[in-house]
């Protein structure tokens, strides 16, 4: 049974990996399949912990050579149930990715190869796990083969792990020889004859515990093997969760499992304490160095493996097994959660402010008193029993732990300053006597398997505390002296951030290049401005990217706009090395499912090159061919074009697009900017200190810049013009290569160039980020870049641009073939080639795009050219105002089918511009949509009416979460704080990620506020309420809501509910900027039920009945829920009706919700759950599938299935016969409805480039971006799994077409009237489609500004479900 | 009561570009030392390019707006080298006019 249990704990997730290698199960999906796997080895584990649990003396049993004692099953335990765990995770994570079975297959070796070790065993079996396990995390780190710096990242974790397999291979290789027999089961029997044996005059057992501590430094990554384990932040996050969860421990467990040798080896013993303890204390350091989460977490591993270490070194191996387990599963949740990083940062900003604060002497006081206190009364209590070196440790860190934590919470005044410090004391004395008990339970479970250890193992507590007091005044005294201080942390940062290992072709710096630098004369007033304005128009390149914390979508290639969309993709194809259309294979393959017929084909090949129709016919078999036949042959079998892309830089001119000087000054740029952005604490530095400094340490870049180069760029002014202006001398660019130049810097900055262009242009001017801006990051750029060209410029430059491929050849034989014209002959030959001559190879691109609109066009237009379908509702039970949202058109519906219910579509903001502060928010947010800036304010308030303590309730909770976060963060960075923390937190985060991932919960209703929301009065009456009746007036006017009113009328705003998800404002409401619509919802309604505005808007032709009442709500994206808001103010009378209400929306989400499953990946039942699980990364679709934008009454739509693809704007044009309505809706919905469709668009073709690429291996850096993997440049855009599924695009990228029923001279002359409409439709960036009434066939407005009739299609599928 | 005598000369730069550009400009004109400037969004007119209505009730982007600055003669060739640089790419107008102040030391 023993052996059978054990097999099942090691091998279940191996096989689990075969089977799914050779197998392909069926049913189950590869992480299905290796949850299962896991789960079966996991509760194998178990059993075997409760069994050795029970049995009176330790031993277990042995059974297939492994020793299973209470030791080993703990560890077994903890390694299996975290697996299990990671892997559920990783099933939901990751299952989809076209690349997750050989995902899980390694991850299965991984898992099975961490187990094998944890078990004493024989020799062998330990040699395949510690090996296997390396190689499969090596090939993890490979997972993501689109990140360039995944090659260097595997060979980095290959070189330091192969030392670490080869050292113990030695080792096991030794012991065997010298005690000739196995070693592992029998450590301390074989002590003898490892002592007695001598190999070149060193006895075996020092060889052999210096061999282990050496493969323990490996595996650990330790000083000085310690580099491999950041760079495998290019793994997805389920890896690093379980790297950092068990896998990384090894030099502990084999410490612990080969404690009698190890302990009798003095070398061995003080190397691993030496080790240990440098690692500790560069590891923190370094720690702080980072700004972004995954590196900051490794960084943190390592310093934890460094006091484990030391735990193991002066004999402490309970206290060290208590560390593995309790650090592994609290690093195992930190990764899990890592995406959690903006919104706990949002929330944290929006925390209610601190109560009084207790004086500083009064806090440093508490917090040492408290401290002491818990300590005493912990040693007296449960003392440790462990060896003397180890209660040292436990004492002073665990006090240190108790210290930090006590300061934290005072910091943050949760309470009163007096009831505070009382919390802080009871909070200290609790965690520390639960620390010592746990700590005591488990040196007491594992005693029996350390018994055999001589009392004095480990090293002298007089070293150890000698030791202690030397690090403590060593921190001191660098903390006293800021010259030292600044000079270290330069050190560890360089030390944190390894840089780019590249190897540059050999250059031979030319002679006497200092000349070059002094040569430069200062720039004239004018020429800086001229400079300053190249700047700004190069910048049109990169679209402002919006933080994290709001992302808003854009265009971008929003700056190309006024060049029109074929040029502006032709420029961004050539010059900005982006894609700009689906490669033609994935055309093809849309086409073979559908999404084009042939038709489609023939009408966007004739309207590109209308020429073709007199063309004649090329005869091929007796029959004829015509032209456009030829070209479409090519579109459907001819080979793609490469994309010839052109050097912008002169670093780019001199080594190639992807040369390595090039990218390390891209990192170096990127990295300076993170701590530039994240910082607070950099202060006021040169110009040349922020971005160059690192430049010539970090990077790498030092290694190639002599040392006038570097003087130069320390001696650059702080006016970034005219550092530009000086490097542009030195790398010799002309004048008229300015332009392209700067564009080439920022390019290659994509990322935080768009960042920078945000804060510069779009930030309010309080925001507490550092102001960076574009023309500084060319100049950084710039200034590195002639840095080295100063001293390499004799390098022959490498031609402008590549040859282009002669794809036209390839064509014409691909169109042969496919005509299966064996051997043609000349004439046919040039045939062919002369019309394949006259479309370019990238052009191929765009017909197809337009084929697939086309076909859309006909299709939408088609379900849309119906009369009016019949009456409306006289009496609705209730209108319910949805977000013009695409998301709202399935509710909408799904609600009118539901019941006697109308609906109308409006922006989610309900068209009020507001700065909002809800009750515990320290300052506004705005809620509208960026074009336009609040105009009126917003505030929360506790209701008047018995609800006093509802607003004191809020902030009361604000502040008591606020005080536990205060302690959390407070305990991870403090001095020595976190290793107590870690790993005894561990054993609670643990089990709770263990719930949330195995156990994710249902959505749950949201609490209803004890508060009111209400638009800021003015202080003069009158004014006031004109200015309520203002707003009453054109909200409802806006959405052509002025009459007909039913009893109930909802506004509802939406929000997406999910969690640990960086990217979760994208899914919120474009309107309000990237949050949630609530508020607005809450103010406008509580707005039109106020009285005098119902007065005055009746002098204004509105008139809204007595009995109506108007109601806010908020619909979750993602569960389909809608919460109804402020049930206080509904009046007695409607509560039946809302009752009726309230179910029918529970009816109506749960068909939203059955349809959405349809196209979603995973279980369809478990749609509505997607909101609650932590380990989703894909929660909803968003706005993926986006095609048109419908302004109408809702008699165009309704009864209409549009496969939530659809913007609905309510629209009626006989109550707007001035058109201003119309004119606001096309200005401002409309054109924010285009900067969405052109994001899904640009981010679903080039996901790369311009999306945000795989979010399994984002790492957030502050609170704005994430970076792929370890560094490199902020990622914009939308991630792959907004737009793609399985390796294929879900979103299909179309343009924005635009369908109003409007007259259509009304509709020509809004757009002439504003020339931003102009240039997106005779850019051809979006299509409009217009008729005047329901009895008019649909026209579609050319670029150029007439209107045609659409044809009506010969066969319309009645639904726009995507295909 | 103030006679011409006591003004001095100075130059007005007026330009007139779309709303989205404008802290664009702003950052330019400062950074050629201009000391302040006065902005009017929401203008409308018709010109080179067409029609331009004026403020649009939820979009302050992508109306014309003008930026109006004074400063000395000496720094209007950096002032202007700049902004014309930028109307290479974009629809807009720039005047350069003189002007008369009253307190030089605000310009």
């Amino acid at each position: 049974m023993l052996a059978f249990l054990l097999s099942v704990s090691f091998f279940a997730p191996v096989l689990g990996s075969g089977a799914i290698a050779a197998l392909r199960p069926a049913g189950l999906t590869p992480g299905r399949f290796m949850t299962v796997s896991c789960g079966a080895s996991s509760i194998a584990a178990l059993v075997l912990l409760g069994w050795s649990a029970s049995a009176p003396n330790d031993v277990a049993g042995e059974t297939l050579g492994f020793g299973l004692g209470r030791l080993s099953a703990v560890l077994l335990a903890s390694v299996a149930c975290l697996a299990l765990v990671v892997a559920s995770f990783a099933r939901r994570n990751v299952d989809v990715d076209p690349r997750s079975a050989r995902f899980f297959v390694l991850f299965g070796a991984l898992v099975t190869g961490s187990l094998l070790v944890v078990v004493p065993g024989n020799p062998l079996l330990l040699l395949i796990g510690w090996i296997g396990s390396s190689w499969a995390l090596v090939a993890l780190v490979g997972h993501d083969t689109g990140l360039s710096s995944t090659r260097r990242s595997q060979r980095v974790t290959a070189q330091a792990l192969i030392i670490g397999d080869v050292a113990l291979a030695a080792a096991v290789l030794v012991a065997v020889i010298a005690a000739g027999r196995d070693v592992t089961l029998d450590v301390a029997g074989s002590l003898g004859d490892l002592r007695s044996f001598f190999i070149g005059g060193v006895s075996a057992l020092d060889i052999v515990a210096v061999l282990l501590v050496i493969a323990g430094i490996s595996k650990s990554s330790l000083l000085p093997l310690h580099r491999w384990l950041v760079s495998t932040l290019a793994a997805p996050t389920p890896v690093s969760a379980l790297v950092h969860a068990g896998f990384v421990s090894g030099a502990g467990l084999l410490m612990i499992r080969f404690a009698p040798i190890v302990v009798d080896s003095t070398v061995a013993l003080h190397a691993a304490f030496v080790v240990g303890v440098a690692t500790t204390v560069v590891a923190v350091g370094a720690a702080k160095t980072r700004v972004d989460v995954k590196g900051k977490l490794a960084w943190s591993t390592v310093s934890q493996m460094g006091f484990m270490v030391v735990q193991c070194a002066v004999g402490a191996f309970s206290s060290a097994v208590f560390h593995i387990v309790g650090h592994g599963m609290y690093k195992a949740s930190m990764f899990l959660g890592a995406g959690d990083a903006v919104s706990a940062s949002l929330k944290s900003k929006r925390r209610a402010a601190p109560a009084t604060l207790p004086q500083s002497g009064v806090r440093l006081a508490a917090s040492i008193g408290v401290a002491t206190a818990a300590l005493v009364i912990g040693l007296l209590v449960v003392p440790p029993d462990v060896s003397d070196g180890g209660v040292i440790l436990v004492a002073v860190f665990a006090w240190l732990t108790v210290a930090h934590g006590v300061w934290g919470f005072l910091l943050r005044g949760a309470l009163a300053p007096a009831a505070s410090i009382g919390a802080a004391a009871s909070g200290g004395v609790v965690a520390m006597l639960t620390y010592l008990g746990g700590l005591r339970a488990m040196e007491a479970f594992v005693e029996p398997a350390l018994r055999g250890l001589p009392d004095d193992a480990g090293v002298d507590p007089i070293v150890l505390s000698v030791t202690l007091v030397l690090v403590a005044l060593g921190t001191a005294g660098v903390a006293a002296t800021p010259a030292l201080k600044g000079r270290l942390e330069t050190w560890f940062e360089r030390t944190a951030h390894p840089g780019v290992a590249a190897s540059p072709h050999p250059v031979a710096p030319v002679g006497n290049p200092s000349g070059r630098f002094v040569d430069v004369e200062p720039a004239d007033p004018s020429e800086l401005a001229r400079i300053r304005a190249g700047v700004a128009r190069s910048q049109a390149v990169i679209a402002p990217a919006w933080p994290l914390t709001s992302v808003v979508a854009v265009n971008p290639l929003g700056g190309l706009e006024e060049v029109g969309f074929d040029r502006a993709t032709e420029i961004a194809r050539r010059e900005l090395r982006v894609r700009t259309h689906l490669s033609l294979d994935q055309y093809r393959e849309d086409h073979r499912s559908g999404v084009t017929s042939s038709n489609d084909l023939q009408r966007s090949i004739m309207e590109a090159f209308p020429l073709l129709v007199s063309l004649p016919p090329i005869v091929v078999g007796g029959l004829g061919v015509d032209a456009s036949g030829i070209v479409e042959l090519d579109l459907l079998h001819g080979p793609e074009a490469d994309e010839p892309w052109e050097p912008q830089t002169a670093i780019e001119r001199i080594e190639g697009v992807d040369g390595p000087i090039g990218k390390m000054i891209d990192l170096s740029i990127g990295h300076s900017a993170a701590h530039y952005v994240s910082a607070s604490s950099e202060g006021a530095m040169s110009f040349a200190e922020r971005w160059c400094r690192d430049a010539t340490s970090v990077a790498g870049l030092r290694r190639h810049l002599p040392q006038h180069s570097v003087d130069w760029l320390n001696s650059l002014s702080d006016d970034p013009a005219e550092v530009i202006s000086a490097s542009l001398a030195v790398s010799g660019v002309a004048d008229d290569q300015r332009i392209a130049e700067m564009r080439g810097q920022l390019v290659r900055l994509r990322g935080w160039a768009g960042l920078s262009r945000w804060r510069s242009e779009w930030a309010h001017d309080d925001d507490d980020r550092p102001d960076l801006s574009p023309i500084e990051l060319v100049a950084a750029r710039c200034a590195l870049e002639a840095a080295w060209i100063a001293c390499h410029r004799d390098v022959p430059a490498i031609p402008a641009s590549a040859q282009p491929d002669d794809v036209g050849a390839r064509r014409v034989s691909a169109v042969l073939s496919a005509l299966d014209v064996a051997s043609p002959d000349q004439e046919l030959v040039a045939q062919v080639r002369d019309i394949i001559a006259l479309v370019p190879a990238d052009g191929r691109a765009a017909i197809w795009l337009a084929a697939q609109e086309h076909n859309v066009v006909q299709r939408t237009l088609g379900l849309l050219d119906r009369l009016d379908p019949g009456a409306r509702l006289d009496t609705p039970a209730a209108q319910l105002v949805f977000c013009i949202d695409v998301r709202s058109e399935g509710m909408r519906r799904h609600l009118e089918a539901a019941g006697p219910y109308e609906t109308l579509g409006f922006a989610g903001f309900f068209g009020v511009p507001m700065a909002v502060r809800r009750f515990e928010w320290d300052s506004a947010e705005a809620r509208c949509p960026v074009l336009v800036a609040p105009s009126v304010g917003a505030v929360e308030r506790p209701r008047a009416d018995g609800h006093d303590s509802g607003g004191h309730d809020i902030i009361a909770r604000s502040r008591r979460a606020g005080g536990a976060t205060a302690v959390h963060a407070r305990t991870k960075s403090g001095v020595g704080a976190a290793f107590v923390m870690a790993e005894a937190a561990g054993w609670f985060a643990g089990p709770v990620a263990a719930v949330k991932t195995l156990l994710p919960m249902s959505p749950r209703a949201a609490s209803q506020p004890p508060t009111m929301m209400e638009i800021d009065r003015l202080v003069d009456a009158a004014s006031d309420i004109d200015q309520r009746v203002d707003i009453g007036e054109a909200v409802l006017t806006t959405m052509s809501l002025t009459g007909r009113f039913s009893p109930l009328v909802v506004l509802c705003g939406h929000a997406s509910k999910n969690l640990n998800n960086a990217h979760a404002t994208a899914l919120d409401c474009g309107a309000c900027a990237g949050a949630s619509g609530q508020d607005n919802a809450r103010a406008v309604a509580a707005l039109l039920n106020e009285k005098v505005v119902r007065e005055g808007l009746r002098g204004r032709g509105i008139d809204i009945p007595d009995g109506t009442h108007f109601l806010p709500g908020l619909h979750d994206t993602v569960s389909d829920r809608v919460d109804l808001y402020d049930m206080d103010d509904l009046p007695a009378t409607h509560v039946g009706a809302v009752s009726t209400l309230r179910r029918d929306l529970a009816l109506v989400a749960a068909k939203n919700s059955a349809q959405r499953a349809e196209v979603l990946p995973g279980r369809a039942q478990s749609v509505r759950q997607r909101g609650t699980d932590w380990a989703q990364v894909r929660p909803e679709w968003g706005l993926a599938g986006n095609t048109s934008f419908v302004i109408g009454p809702r008699s165009v739509t309704a009864g209409l299935d549009l496969g939530g693809r659809s913007f609905l704007h309510s629209y009626d044009a006989e109550a707007d016969p001035e058109g201003k309505v119309l004119e606001t809706i096309m200005t401002a919905p409309l054109i924010v409805a285009h900067w969405i469709s052109s994001q899904y668009y640009f981010s679903t073709v080039d996901p790369d480039q311009l999306g945000a690429g795989d979010k399994l291996i984002h790492n957030v850096v502050g609170d704005f971006g994430v970076v792929s993997g370890e560094h490199g440049d902020l990622r914009v855009g939308l991630p792959l799994q907004s737009t793609h599924v399985g390796g294929r695009h879900h979103h299909q990228p179309l343009r924005l077409l635009a369908v109003v029923q409007a007259p259509l001279e009304r509709i020509e002359e809004i757009i002439q009237r504003n020339p931003i409409l102009g240039t997106l439709l005779g850019g051809s960036w979006m299509r409009i489609a217009g008729r005047s009434n329901p009895h008019e066939r649909w026209s579609i407005r050319t670029p150029s500004g007439t209107w045609s009739a659409e044809p009506r299609p010969i066969d319309t599928n009645p639904t726009l479900e995507q295909q | 009561m103030t006679t011409p005598t006591e003004f001095t000369t100075m130059a007005r730069i007026e330009v007139v570009i779309d709303g989205e550009h404008i802290p664009t400009i702003r950052s330019l004109l400062l950074a050629a030392g201009a000391k302040g400037y006065t902005t009017v969004h929401g203008v409308s007119g018709f010109g080179h390019s067409g029609a331009h209505e004026g403020r649009a009730l939820f979009n302050d982007r992508n109306s014309l707006a003008m930026l109006i600055c004074v400063a000395p003669l000496d720094r209007v060739d950096a002032i202007v080298a700049g902004i014309r640089q930028l109307l290479d790419d974009h629809h807009g107008v720039v005047l350069v006019s003189e002007t008369k102040v009253s307190r030089a030391d605000y310009f």
